[in-house]
Parts: C-alpha cells; structure tokens; sequence
C-alpha cells in the first residue's frame, strides 16, 4: 500500500499535535528553584518559603507545583540549567555571573540577602608588614573563605586578577601569590595576625568587625568593586510570560503581608529588585577573568 | 478503723515506719549529693576539660578556630559552663565559643587565668561566683600551645542541689502519701478480714455450723479461715454424731431403766424362787438325813442283834464245816453290811452336826503303831508286806480315834488295791512349817490321773477294775472331813508304781506345850 503526502501529512500533524499536548502541561505546571550547596536539607528548608509562596501565587498561570533542587558544584548547577532542570537560580552574584556565562542563563533580579543589597571584598595586610602594595603579594599567602564564597574568595581572587596578580593554590612562588582556604573568618584574620598568612581577603564589613579585636593594626591592602550581593537567575528558554509574573511577584512581594512574611522566612530578604547598572557594570570586568577560577 | 484495733496498730505502725525510713534516705540522699555532687561535678569538668585540651590540640596548632569554636561551645553546652575559653600559649583568647568576641586576642583579666599562665598546670580555683578549672595544651614538654579555662557558676550546683531536694521532696511526699494510704488500706483490709473471722467463728461458737469462709487467699489469714472452715465442718459432724449419740445413749438408758426396773422385780421373784428352793432343799436334805440316821439306827439294831448271834453260832463247835462257813459268811457280811451303814451314818449331816472331836496331843508313834498292828493280818493274809520306817515319838494335835479312823481307812484301801505280794509302808516326819506328815505308800494299782479330782467325793471309787472290792467310796470323803475338822490336810500323791496318800496335823512344838494340855497322857 502507497501512503500518498496528504495523508503522511495528517500522521505527522496528528502526532504533533498529541506531542504538543502531552508535553505543554508537564512544563507548564512545575516550575523548579535551585542554589548551589553542600547542606541541601538546611537549603530546601529555607527554600521551601519561597517555594509555597510562588506555588500560590503562580497557580493562576498554571504552575501547579514549584519544587526545590539543590546542585553540590557550578558544574552541576550548569547542567541542570542547560538540561531545563532547574527554572530559577539564586545565587550570590559573582557565582551567578560565571553560571551565566557557561549555562546561558540571565539575571532577573537582586535579592536583598539579610538586608544587604551589595558588597565588596578587601585584601588585609598587617600593618607595617611585608606586603606594602599589590605587587609584594607574589610570592606571599593569602587566606581565602571557602571555594564557593563570593566576598571570601571568587569577588578578591578575579580583582587581583584584575589587578595582575598570579595565584597559585598552595604554597606561593616568586610569580604567584600562594592561597589556601581557612573555611572561616577567624582563622582567616588569625593567620594573618599570628603570621601564617600575609593576606587575607574578606568582604569589608567582616574585615571591619574583625579588625576591632586584631592582635596586630591591620590594614586594606586592595578594595574590590562593589557588587551585587544576591541575585535571581532564569535558565534560557524559559517561558518570558513567566518570567515576567515572577519577576514581578518577587518584586512586589514586600508589598504583602504573605509576601514580607515570605521574605522574612528567606533568609531575612529585604526585598527583590532590578539589578543596578552600576553594579553590573562593576562585574564585567571580573567575568574576563573567570576562566583563572579554579572551579 | 479504729487506733486500738489490729488494723489501726498495723497501719500506725507501717506508716511510722516508712516516714522514718524515707526521712532517713531523703536526710542521706541530700547530704550526700551536697557532699559528692561538688567534688563530683569539679571532677566531671576536670575530665572534660582534658578531654577538650586533647581534641583541640592539632586545631589549636593550625589556628582552626572555626573547629575550635565548635569544640569550646560543645563543652559550654555539655557541661552547663559559662565560659569555656581556648587561649594562646600567652593567655590570650583564641576564642570563647561565639563568632568574634570582643575579648579576642586579649588575655581575661582575671585572676585565675594569670595563676593559670603562671603555674602552667592544671588547676581549680572557686571565688565568690564561681568555679575556674583551667588546664594547659602542651605542644612538647617544654612548650605549649594554650590553655582551656572554664568556669561554671557555683549557683549551678545550689541550683541543682535545691532541684534534688525539690525533686526528692517530691518523690519522698508521693511515696509518703502511697505509704501511709498503702498502710492503712492494709490495716483496713487485714481488719476487715479479721473481722470476719471473728464475726464466723462467733456464729460458729454459737452453733452456725454451716458458715463458710472464703478461703482464696494463701496467706496466713487464708488458712486461718480454712482452718475454721475445717473446724466448723468438723463441729457440725461432731454436733450430729453426738446428737446422735445422745439419741441412742437416752434410747439404751431408757432401756436399761426398764430392765432395771424388771430386774428388780425378777431379781426379787428369783431370790423368791431360791429362797423356796433353798428351803425345799434343806426340808428334803433334813428329811433325807433323819430318814437315813432313822434308817441307819434301825439297821444297826437288828445288824447287831445279827451279828450277836452269828458270834454265837460260832462259838458252837458242833457245826459242820458247812454250816460254820454259811455262819462265818453272814457274820462276815453282817459286820460288812454294818460298816457301811456306820459309814453312811458318819457322813450323813446330822451325825456331822452330832460329831464332836476331842483333839488332844496324842502320840502319832502308837497310833502308826496300833494301825499296824490292825491291819497286818489282813496285809498278811493278801500276802503284802507292811513297814514302818520311823519310831521317833512326836505329839500331834488329833483327835486319837478319828485320826486312827481315818489311818486305818487308808491301811485298808492300801491293802485292798494292791496286789499279791505287794507293799505297804507308813512313815510320818515334821515338816518345817509345824505340822507332822504321816504317809501310807502301796505299790498298788495308783490312781487314774483323770480320776483325782474326784479322789475325795463321796461315792467316787477310782478303780472300777475292782468294783468287786468291798468299800461305799465314802472312806476318802469322810477321812477328808475328819482331817480338815482336826485342823489338817490329807492328799494324794501319784507314784511311778501305787499310791501316796498324805495327812498333815499340827505338831506340839515343846514339853510344856504338852505338860500343860495333857501330863496325864505323857506321864
């Protein structure tokens, strides 16, 4: 039997059109939230707010669920975002700028993380001791956070970058600014102030509180751009009529009495809102470096 | 329940008891924790304090305060310290347990901590607040890396001993309130079961036989009720068999009454009756004895008016032999014919009654001898031989004539059953016990052993074989009465071959005995 085209082409249709019709609800009523962790209990629990109020106010579009996933790496919060896994990315800034870069997704709004809208890192030095400027740092120290932190390590690390300066994980070198990470704030200053360390880095308002009960005068060595502190990002496909109802519940979110309890609940959020030029500006430079990030 | 009962004394008492015991170990309980519980908690901190210098030693070296402030505040939360400080080898604060505290990098500005710095060991200090334990983190032994301080408010362990006695209060009021209500719902309980025990075996004592206990309870009121129960069981059986008893006791006493009340009036028709029959026996034995003492003397008369004229006819030479042995035979049966009747006469209850004994001292050697002398030609004609074996002279109490009556009685029956050329042998000798003993031994036929009970019964002849033998069978009967009317004994006894007849007499012990009863006869 010959299947002549009209009739290939009624199959075809037939078959797009139940494709289409199985596929549009499963997108369309689950809508996934996601950050980047190593405890994703304690994250899926401070999620969960955020998640229930966006279920609530998202069922007239027809988001039916919103669910919480957490990625253990950048690499895996790429993946899921490239493979649509994850809708909604929420990150500090710089973390989500080198995401972005790699997964193709798009920054939809700052979050105002405890209070705080933005933020700098700066590099301390003992005062009066070996390090006096930026290019006595080759061959020294430098203590940072953690892998992960923005303020404690990628925000410092991409400025000195910036600034030419080397690094070497490890032991330091005559060209290279030797670093290792202290995994706490206090270590990090103890290092510095009992001399294990030459530096450390650490966003201003820590230096500033730590510095208060220094065992030596310290001082900032290097001051980094001001940055975001947290931002919202949406994976690339997802649908802009969404986007645009979230974005525009997360910013009017402070606006309600169910919202600011939300905001509260996450973390202490102040509020979302649009990411200031300025900062974003700030951060262009730094993403030039991001392939010196040992990640 | 009332203070006097069993169930008042038991609950008064367990209570007191148990107040007592439970004040003792709540006294005990609460100086001993007041005691212990500080050097006990000093030591708790002391090990704990060790225990934390050993785990923050490698921490402490690499300046890992994040672990460090993870450690001290588990300590501070484990062991409900204030503080628990990690300081450098100086004495400065490392860190507290908190993020960034104010005293960072300064060394505390008390007075323990500088002793602590200065002594380099570990060491315990109390002020007014609070305790110090305080203990050094050694690198080497020469070197150290810092040191652990903690302190803990001494209003903890006030707090906690005021908890104890709170808390043991608590318990001791609860065990209190459990004790005494246990108590006296014991004494209530063994009260009331006694009660009962009381009640039933009250009702049992009044009769209530049937009553039962409940006797599920194994203890010892439980087998009391059993054992009442037994009891009662045991009373009502004991009640119904006596009833019974009594039943059948008045029946037979009612009996008995009515024989009693015959027996009287059988005993007197029969008492009636004997006396009749008495009396009847004694007008016939009367009857009967003048007829044979009437019959006796009107026998004699003629017998020897007989044998008067026998002795004549014989004295008349003339007769032929036959004639002179027909007289001989009559004579000889007339004098047989008037023994027997004498005989008859003397044992009859009249001539009895009529007897009259003379008893005197008399010579038993001339009586033995006179015997003899009587019945020796009759021995002789039998061709029997006939001794004497004694011819001491001893003085008996006897009648002379009755007592050679009864001798020659036995001389004769020894003659007359014996056999031919047999022997005969009187003897007589003094006992020991004041008596003379005179024996007339034969070697005869004896006496059948069956036949000696009735030796001395009138009209009893032992030997049958000899019924031809002359004789009544009253000869051994009247020497019985004769003997015995002397004061002595006559017997029999058996021999291997004949007889032993025996007669015992009161013997005179002394001449003046004798002088004084009879000098005519001994003079």
């Amino acid at each position: 039997m010959r299947l002549n085209a009209s009739c290939i082409r009624s199959v075809l249709l037939i078959c797009f059109v139940l494709l289409l019709f199985v596929s549009l609800p499963s997108q369309a009523q689950t809508l996934r939230l996601g950050t980047i962790t190593n405890t994703p209990v304690d994250e899926i629990r401070t999620y969960h707010h955020l998640a229930n109020y966006l279920q609530t106010q998202l069922a007239s579009q027809g988001i039916k669920r919103v669910e919480v996933k957490m990625a253990s790496s950048i690499e895996q919060m790429i993946t899921y975002l490239q493979q649509q896994e994850i809708d909604l990315y929420i990150d500090s800034s710089m973390v989500a700028l080198l995401v972005n870069q790699k997964a193709d997704s798009q920054f939809l709004l700052r979050r105002w993380k405890k209070g705080r809208a933005s933020y700098h890192s700066v590099i301390a030095v003992v005062n009066g001791g070996v390090v006096r400027n930026l290019s006595d740092l080759h061959g020294q120290n430098i203590a940072f956070e953690e892998p992960f932190s923005t303020s404690g390590f990628i925000l410092p690390y991409l400025s000195l970058s910036v600034q030419g300066i080397q690094h070497a994980k490890g032991q330091a070198n005559a060209n290279a600014l030797g670093y290792q990470f202290a995994y706490d704030n206090e270590s990090q200053i103890t290092w510095l102030e009992r001399g294990k360390v030459q530096a450390a880095a650490m966003s201003g308002k820590d230096f500033q509180e730590l510095t208060a009960t220094a065992l030596k005068p310290l001082w900032v060595l290097h001051q980094t751009p001001e940055v975001p502190y947290h931002v919202v990002v949406h994976r690339s496909g997802l649908d802009p009529q969404l986007i645009n109802t979230v974005k525009t519940i997360l910013m009017q979110a402070e606006q309600s009495e169910a919202g600011r309890l939300m905001l509260q609940q996450f973390e202490r959020t102040t509020r979302f809102d649009e990411i200031p030029l300025p900062l974003l500006n700030n951060m262009q430079p730094l993403a030039q470096h991001f392939s010196s990030l040992p990640l | 329940m009332k203070p006097n009962s069993l169930g008042g004394k038991i609950a008064l008492y367990t209570s007191s008891l148990i107040v007592l015991i439970s004040l003792a170990l709540f006294a005990s309980t609460i100086y001993q924790h007041k005691v212990i519980a500080h050097d006990l908690r000093m030591q708790q901190l002391m090990v704990s304090l060790k225990t934390l210098s050993a785990k923050i030693e490698n921490p402490l070296y690499n300046y890992d305060i994040r672990q460090l402030r993870r450690l001290s505040k588990q300590l501070k939360d484990a062991a409900d310290a204030q503080f628990v400080w990690i300081l450098d080898a100086k004495g400065r604060l490392i860190t507290d347990g908190t993020l960034r505290p104010e005293q960072r990098n300064q060394i505390p500005q008390d007075f323990f901590v500088h002793q602590l710095v200065k002594k380099k060991a570990s060491s315990t200090y109390m002020d007014g607040n609070y305790h110090w334990l305080g203990n050094p983190v050694q690198l080497n032994q020469n070197d150290l890396l810092g040191y652990v301080v903690l302190t803990t408010p001494q209003q903890l362990i006030s707090d906690q001993l005021r908890n104890t006695i709170i808390s043991h209060s608590q318990v001791l009021l609860l065990a209190l309130v459990v004790g005494i209500i246990g108590a006296f719902w014991l004494g209530k309980t063994l009260t009331h079961r006694l009660r009962n025990l009381s009640q039933v075996a009250e009702k049992v004592g009044q009769g209530e036989w049937q009553l039962t206990l409940n006797t599920d309870n194994k203890d010892e009121i439980g087998l009391l009720a059993k054992s009442l129960n037994n009891m009662a069981q045991s009373l009502s059986q004991t009640a119904i068999t006596r009833d019974q008893l009594q039943q059948q006791v008045e029946a037979q006493t009612r009996e008995l009454q009515w024989h009693k009340d015959n027996l009287e009036i059988l005993v007197e028709k029969r008492t009636q009756e004997l006396l009749e029959a008495q009396n009847t026996v004694e007008s016939a034995n009367r009857v009967k004895s003048e007829f044979i003492a009437s019959m006796s003397h009107e026998l004699r008369t003629p017998l020897n008016i007989i044998l008067g004229f026998t002795q004549v006819l014989e004295l008349d030479e003339s007769r032929n032999p036959e004639e002179a042995e027909a007289i001989a035979l009559i004579h000889k049966n007339g004098e047989n014919l008037l023994a027997l009747v004498n005989d008859i006469l003397d044992l009859s209850p009249i001539h009895n009654q009529a007897l009259k004994l003379s008893i005197e001292p008399t010579n038993i050697s001339e009586i033995v001898q006179d015997c003899y002398n009587t019945l020796q030609i009759m021995a002789d004609k039998r061709q029997i031989s006939m001794s004497i074996t004694n011819s001491e002279s001893y003085y008996i109490w006897a009648d002379p004539g009755k007592l050679k009556q009864v001798l020659l009685n036995l001389l004769s029956n020894a003659v007359k059953f014996n056999h031919k050329g047999g022997q005969i042998q009187l003897s007589y000798k003094a006992s020991t016990d004041g008596h003379l003993r005179l024996s007339v031994s034969d070697t005869g036929i004896g006496i059948p052993p069956d036949q000696i009970e009735t030796l001395f019964k009138p009209y009893t002849r032992p030997d049958q074989e000899n019924a031809a033998t002359t004789g009544t069978g009253i000869g051994l009967a009247i020497s019985l009465q004769l003997i015995e009317e002397m004061n002595g004994r006559i017997g029999y006894h058996p021999q291997e071959t004949g007889s032993e007849f025996w007669i015992e007499l009161p013997l005179l012990h002394n001449e003046v005995q004798l002088q004084d009863t009879t000098p005519d006869k001994l003079f």
